[in-house]
C-alpha cells in the first residue's frame, strides 16, 4: 500500500479550502421574512422629503407595505389598486406604506405624480429595506396585522389579484 | 492526474517558501502585479438583486431592445438570402421561404 505523500495532503487540503471558498462566495441573501415573521421596524425618510416615516406610526393597525419601482411594470398596474384598496377601508384601521427603491428619487417622484395616491411613500435607494425583508421580485408586498406580525406576503403584482388581496385585509380589519 | 496534482501543489508550497524566505523576492516582484490583481479582484458571483435591477430593467439593456425590428430584419435577411439568418434555429432548408 502506498503511503499518501505530504505532497498529496497538501493537494486534498488545497481542493477542500477552494471548496469552502466556494461554497462561502456563493451564499445566498437573509432569508426572505414570511409570514408568522415580526416586520422589523424601520425609518426612512418620504419620497417628498417631507418627514421621515416609521411603521412604528401606524402601530395598531393592519399595514399593507408594498416596495415598488419606476421601472417595475407591475408596480404600476398595483398603484391605483392600491389606492383603491386604501380608498375603501378605514383609515384608522388600515394604512397602505410604500417603500420606492428607485435609486434616482427624482425619477420615482415623477413617476407617482399622475396616479395621485393618498398614501405616504417612503425612499430606499440603498435598498437597506428590501434587503431586510428579503423581498424576492418586484414588487413585493407585505401584509401586516395589528400586532405588526407578516400574514401575508404577495410577490409580484397581476391583474386580478386585488380581490384577493381586499379579503385578506378585510379578514385582518374585522379580527380583533 | 494524481501527478499533475502533485506537480501544482509542489509548485504552490515552493513558490510559498521562496517568497517568505525572501529567496524569491525577483520572481515576487516580476508576478506581484499580477497577484494584487487576482487578490484584488472582486471574485464574488455578485447577482443582481430584484430592487437592484434600475437601469438594467430598461428596454435599451436587453439583449433585444427591440424585438419587432429584428423580426423586421431576420424577414429581409432570410427573403433576400433564402438561408436563415445566424440567431435562427436550423430549417429544412427547402427554400421556400
Amino acid at each position: 500500500m502506498r503511503k499518501p505523500s505530504s505532497l498529496h495532503g497538501f493537494g486534498r487540503w488545497l481542493s477542500s479550502a477552494a471548496a469552502g471558498a466556494l461554497l462561502l462566495l456563493c451564499a445566498g441573501p437573509a432569508a426572505a421574512l414570511q409570514v408568522g415573521d415580526k416586520a422589523p421596524q424601520f425609518a426612512a425618510r418620504a419620497l417628498d422629503g417631507s418627514e421621515s416615516l416609521s411603521l412604528a406610526r401606524f402601530r395598531g393597525k393592519v399595514v399593507y407595505l408594498d416596495f415598488w419601482a419606476s421601472w417595475c411594470g407591475p408596480c404600476a398596474k398595483s398603484l391605483p389598486v392600491l389606492e383603491k384598496l386604501r380608498q375603501e377601508f378605514p383609515a384608522e384601521q388600515f394604512q397602505v406604506l410604500a417603500i420606492n427603491v428607485d435609486k434616482d428619487v427624482e425619477l420615482a417622484r415623477k413617476f407617482i405624480k399622475p396616479y395621485s395616491v393618498g398614501y405616504p411613500s417612503a425612499s430606499d435607494p440603498e435598498g437597506r429595506l428590501p434587503e431586510v425583508f428579503g423581498i424576492p421580485t418586484m414588487p413585493t408586498s407585505f401584509l401586516i396585522d395589528r400586532n405588526g406580525v407578516i400574514q401575508y406576503v404577495h410577490p409580484g403584482f397581476r391583474e386580478g389579484d386585488a380581490e384577493e388581496l381586499r379579503s385578506r385585509i378585510r379578514s385582518l380589519v374585522e379580527a380583533q | 492526474m494524481r501527478a499533475r496534482r502533485g506537480y501544482l501543489a509542489a509548485g504552490l508550497a515552493a513558490l510559498a517558501l521562496g517568497m517568505s524566505t525572501g529567496c524569491a523576492s525577483t520572481l515576487a516582484q516580476k508576478i506581484s502585479p499580477g497577484l494584487d490583481a487576482v487578490t484584488h479582484w472582486d471574485w464574488s458571483p455578485e447577482r443582481v438583486k430584484p430592487w437592484e435591477r434600475d437601469i438594467l430593467a430598461r428596454r435599451e439593456m436587453a439583449f433585444d431592445p427591440d424585438p419587432l425590428t429584428s423580426t423586421r430584419r431576420s424577414h429581409v435577411y432570410f427573403s433576400k438570402e433564402a438561408a436563415l439568418s445566424a440567431g435562427e434555429a436550423g430549417g429544412g432548408g427547402c427554400g421556400c421561404n
